[in-house]
């Protein structure tokens, strides 16, 4: 009952902190909308993403294409909203991976030390000298370019920066006396892990996932832009772009609009997730 | 000393291993693995066989791997499946453009960031500070080869000042003024991405060597307010910042490989989209344990250089 209360005021007391800065608000808000038109994208779209009308190749805005039709005539505003969702959804599914593997790791090295330590530090390490982008490619060629794969692959290439905070945080709390107090008391290690030590990284732990979560939708634009992350005729944000190269010269504006959403969608995270490390700092 | 530069190149060593078997285990467990090429409906079961005994694919995976190793030590990266040609040539062939591409891009942001950073140490909350603030978010948060897409768009396609694509004029001799021109958009797009980050870390730097009693010391003998800021601090805090350097390194590689596609640069990074699409994966293999070797490699003479200049790192430390 009593960490109850204590758990709800300290949100409430968070919200609160948070509510005084204006750009994660207004990020928070801009997200929230993302998310719910992606969700909704069936009611909102004004056509099918994927419908072709050849007649209408590269056409300017009118007011059955508010933004215009693609090179197969398909109406952009309607790719873009479909887009969104993949690329909103494969930003959020990624950093759940990357999250659950870095705190398994982090978790496991510095509660068990030892030689599962080292080996899984030296992993670690080995993981972030790859350039990520290698390991991608690798993956993506190799693996096959589904959504299921894509997500994994961002997720897997991205966990070593949970793995090193989770770790840090619970070597820094391991030795304090609750810790010990909680020993003596005969917790069990996995009661140990879940209820005393984890939480401690907690605050971390969500800032890094806000910050991950722009950094697995610029990763997943740049696979598609490439041409091996999700295939066509799927839009995503990342894909359209590659499409619009090929027209450039003539219909540059295609090349415009995703850019924007992929970069608004980024820093909206991003402003969210600094917002949220200020909240927590003022905390500690 | 000696002990520690042993210690140091061992785990070096281990690391590069490491990254090895990483790439090596990821491309043999994908479904039909690298024999994927082999895929092909107009072969016979008995001429894959053959082909798989050619290229040792028929050997257990142990042995595949002792033998690629082996290989490996010897500088010797194997034959590209769609070119037929040595992988370490094919690589030769790319890694000036590659090069030229990364360290101007580098040279550039870091020529950008280094006095960014320094003016806004000076005067922290100032209307610079808080431009280059903002514009260091947007920095972080953009797709680099998008940014490449609007330079295209702007300086190609609206203004036609610029080339678009390659790395010189086609049938032009080979100038160095031209390709100063086709090389200006694609350094400029890459190093963008890294100014924000790098001018942030300078600034952090500056700030906290600011604070530092041997600062107030310097003040206050009477030295003047630019000796202390250039030979005092600024010496200081550039040494944390070629650690950053070494980490962005994997980063920046990557960012030059996805703005040689957005280019059509023709080095190593579209080499390795290539060899991607075509499952070329001696090829690929080659690229990944040669760009992260050369980023071990960059690293342990940056440890290195340090504890030869810095007296306060400890060298037993492990």
């Amino acid at each position: 009952m009593g960490s109850e209360y204590r758990r709800t005021r300290v949100v409430r007391q968070a919200s609160a902190r948070l509510g005084r800065n204006p750009l994660a608000v207004a990020s928070l808000g801009y997200l929230l909308a993302a998310y719910t038109i992606a969700i909704l994208a069936g009611y909102v779209a004004p056509d099918s993403p994927t419908t072709m009308d050849l007649s209408a190749f590269l056409a300017a805005p009118s007011p059955a294409h508010p933004l215009g039709t693609d090179d197969n005539g398909r109406d952009v505003l309607s790719r873009l909203v479909y887009g969104g969702r993949v690329s909103l959804t494969v930003g959020l599914a990624a950093v759940i991976v990357s999250v659950v593997v870095g705190v398994a790791v982090g978790l496991t090295t510095a509660y068990f030390g030892g030689w599962p330590d080292t080996v899984l530090m030296r992993l670690t390490d080995a993981m972030l000298t790859i350039p990520t982008f290698f390991l991608l490619l690798v993956v993506m060629a190799f693996f096959g370019s589904t959504l299921q794969n894509v997500i994994l692959a961002i997720g897997l290439t991205s966990w070593m920066g949970v793995a090193r905070l989770v770790r840090g945080e619970i070597l820094r709390v391991k030795g304090m006396d609750f810790v010990e107090a909680a020993r003596a008391l005969g917790a069990s290690p996995q009661r140990m892990m879940t209820k005393h030590l984890l939480p401690q990284a907690g605050p971390q732990i969500i800032v890094a996932a806000s910050l991950g979560t722009g950094a697995a939708i610029l990763a997943e634009s740049a696979l598609s832009y490439l041409g091996l992350g999700v295939q066509p005729p799927i839009p995503t944000w990342g894909n359209m772009l590659s499409g619009a190269q090929n027209f450039i010269w003539q219909a540059p504006q295609l090349a415009v609009y995703p850019g924007m959403l992929i970069l608004l969608t980024v820093l909206a995270f991003n402003f969210l997730g600094e917002g949220l490390r200020d909240v927590f700092t003022v905390e500690d | 000393m000696a002990r520690y530069i042993i210690s140091r190149a061992a785990q070096s060593v281990v690391l590069l291993f490491l990254v090895a078997l990483i790439t090596f285990v990821l491309i043999h467990a994908a479904p039909g693995g690298p024999g994927i090429l082999m895929n092909d409906q107009k072969m016979t079961a008995a001429q894959i066989k053959e082909l798989e005994a050619n290229l040792g694919l028929d050997k257990p995976l142990y042995v595949q791997f002792a033998d690629w190793l082996a290989q490996l030590a010897r500088g010797n990266l194997g034959i590209a499946y769609t070119s037929d040609l040595p992988v370490t040539q094919m690589i030769a062939v790319r890694l000036p453009a590659t090069l030229l591409l990364g360290g101007s891009a580098l040279t550039l942001s870091l020529a950008v960031a280094i006095p960014v950073g320094i003016a806004t140490a000076i005067r922290p909350r100032s209307l610079l500070d808080n431009v280059v603030s903002a514009l260091s978010f947007v920095g972080v948060s953009m797709p680099v080869f998008w940014l490449g897409l609007m330079f295209i768009i702007v300086f190609a396609v609206d203004l036609r000042v610029m080339p678009a694509a390659g790395m010189r004029t086609a049938g032009a001799a080979l100038t160095a003024a031209d390709l100063l021109r086709h090389l200006l958009m694609p350094a400029v797009v890459l190093a963008a991405a890294f100014m924000a980050g790098f001018s942030r870390y300078v600034r952090t730097a500056m700030i906290e060597v600011l604070a530092q009693p041997y600062i107030r010391t310097a003040r206050s003998k009477g030295l003047a307010a630019r000796m202390v800021l250039y030979r005092h601090a600024l010496r200081n805090s550039l040494i944390p910042l070629v650690t950053m350097v070494g980490l962005a390194l994997p980063l920046l590689i990557g960012g030059a490989a996805i703005t040689e596609q957005v280019f059509a640069w023709p080095g190593m990074g579209q080499l390795a989209v290539q060899a991607a699409y075509a499952h070329d994966y001696p090829l690929i293999m080659g690229i990944t344990i040669v760009v992260a070797a050369a980023v071990i490699g960059i690293n342990l003479l940056t440890d290195l250089s340090y504890a030869l200049i810095d007296p306060r790192i400890e060298l037993h430390a492990s």
